[in-house]
Formats: structure tokens, sequence, C-alpha cells
């Protein structure tokens, strides 16, 4: 029985597809008459079948999904989410900003304050460089705090008769 | 990924020109502003100008006037070697003329001429945002007192 068996499994798929000619069909439907395990492996062939024409109709009610079959292999194959979706993901995350510009007002600080604290010049101050009055008296002031320059134009003085 | 609407785009392009182009503005002027104040200080009143208040307290330890009255106010922009005039009380005229940028300090020529003929010259060289004090001009009982100061950019003559 089991040598039958061996002999006929091969041809069930074709038996089932309507492959087979006549005088093999009957062979193999009188050895499924007398073999119980042949009969049933028949009868789960059909079933597979059915359902796979079923999902492959093209006028099936069910479509097929094909974003969730392709994020089912992505998740299986283990490919993991994409450059952009990470950036995505980190900028989504608002906690991720706060250290990010505290570390950026940081730099900022070091590359621009900070070098120009070290290199601050002396606070120079406004100057007269030259004065002509006509009086021919001239005073040079400064102011106590400022140090702001006042000229101060003082009158004319008298020539003393006899001098 | 979210798209910002056209017309959301087209502003503010617009308004990034503007912002830059005000920028070009203000840099753009390449000379000085030179404010000139015209003080009166005499011995006589106790009467300060409120917008002389700083300048009071800065000067009562180095000149002996209590009252302080602003008689005048004048902004002037100048381009170099550009003259400006000011036209001060008892007909007294006051000439300037920006005479360029150097080591950050503008270069400035002050005359004062009565009745035409030059009776005061000086030559100032202003920091940006400061100032020089001239006085010692007789006016109805008390002095003249002349606040000329100047703001430019420091790009210039480094």
């Amino acid at each position: 029985m089991k040598s039958d068996c061996e002999h006929f499994g091969p041809q069930l798929n074709a038996y089932l597809d309507g492959e087979l000619p006549e005088k093999e069909r009957n062979e193999v439907e009188k050895h499924l008459e007398t073999c119980r395990s042949c009969k049933q492996l028949v009868s789960e062939l059909d079933e597979a079948g059915d359902v796979i024409k079923a999902a492959l109709s093209p006028n099936s009610d069910q479509g097929v999904d094909l974003t969730g079959v392709w994020e089912e292999i992505e998740t299986r194959a283990g490919f993991g989410p994409t450059i952009w979706q990470r950036i995505k993901s980190l900028v989504d995350r608002p906690v991720v900003w706060f250290p990010a510009a505290a570390a950026t007002a940081a730099i900022a600080l070091l590359i621009f304050v900070m070098p120009a604290e070290k290199t601050q010049e002396p606070v120079k101050l406004s100057r007269v460089e030259s004065v002509y009055s006509q009086t021919g008296q001239v005073m040079l002031l400064q102011t106590a705090k400022s140090r702001r320059p006042i000229i101060w134009v003082l009158p004319k003085v008298q020539k003393e008769v006899g001098s | 990924m979210k798209t910002i609407p056209l017309k959301k785009l087209i502003i503010l392009i617009l308004c990034a020109g503007l912002f830059f182009a005000g920028q070009e503005a203000s840099h753009g002027f390449s000379g000085v502003e030179v404010t000139v104040e015209v003080i009166k200080a005499d011995q006589n009143s106790s009467e300060v100008d409120p917008q002389l208040k700083d300048l009071v307290k800065e000067l009562s330890p180095v000149l002996n006037y209590s009252g302080f009255a602003l008689l005048k106010k004048t902004a002037l922009r100048l381009e170099e070697q550009e003259k400006g005039e000011v036209l001060l009380p008892s007909g007294r005229l006051l000439s300037l003329q920006f005479q360029g940028l150097k080591d950050n300090e503008a270069r400035l020529a002050v005359k004062i001429l009565e009745k035409g003929k030059e009776t005061f010259r000086t030559i100032l060289l202003l920091v940006n945002k400061g100032s020089v004090l001239i006085g010692g001009f007789p006016y109805k009982g008390g002095f003249l007192l002349l606040r000329i100061g100047g703001t430019f950019s420091n790009t210039k003559g480094r």
C-alpha cells in the first residue's frame, strides 16, 4: 500500500488540476477508493487550492492589502526605519530639542562672545587735536567721570596801560 | 511631509527681502551723524533743562554754573569732506566739516564765525557716540556751551 502511495503521491496535484490522462486518472481514483491517507491528502490539497484561488481572484471582495503585506515583509526581514524616518522621529521628540538648543547656545557663546571679551580694546575717548581762538586764550578741561573734553574759550586779556 | 502654501512662502520671501533691504540701508551710510546741542549756561538762575540733567551732573564739579537751558538741538548727516552749518544765537555761525574716519575716530573740523570772521576753530577726533564740549562765548549774561557729538559706523577706516 505504501509503495502505491509513493507512486501516486506526486500525481495527486496533477489529478486535482485535471491534468492527468484518462488512464492514469482512473488508476488514481481507484487507489483513492482504497487509501484513506491519500484521500485525506487530496481533500487538504483541494481546500488549499480553493483558498489560493479566492485570494488571487480579481473578482474577490477581499482585496490584497499590499501596504500591509510590505510592512509585514519589512518587519520580518528586519530592514528597520529609513534615514528620513529616523530624522523625523528625532524631530518629533520635543525632549531632544532642549539639550540641543542648550548645546548650540553654549557653542555660540564660546565662539562669538568669549573671544570678543578677550580681544576687547581699551576704551577710546574723544580727543581735541588742535584749537585756535581769536582771544588767544583757551582752557582745556575734562569732565570727571566720562573724561569728556571741554574747550573753554576765555575772554581776551586787556593789555595793561603802559606795559 | 508638510508643505508651505505658496501664499505664505511669497509673504515670507517679501518679509526677508524687506529685512535685508533695511539692514543694507542702515549700513549704507558711510559718513557721520553729527548732533549739535546749543546750551546757555549762567550763574543767575538755577533752572536746568530736563534733557541736560545728566550733562549738568557731569559738569558741576568742573564748571561753576547753576542754570542750563537747551536753546537748540540739530542733527547733521555729513559724508566725507562734506560741510554743514548751524546758526548760533547772536549772529554766530558754527561750521562743521567731516574730514574722514581713521582708527575708529571721526575727524571733524569745527569753526565759529562772527560777522563772517573766523573767531574760533578746532579739530575734534570723535569716537563713535562720543562728544566734546565747547564753551565760553558770551551770551545774554551767560555763556554759550556747545555739545558736539558724532555717531558713525566703525566698519570703515580700521
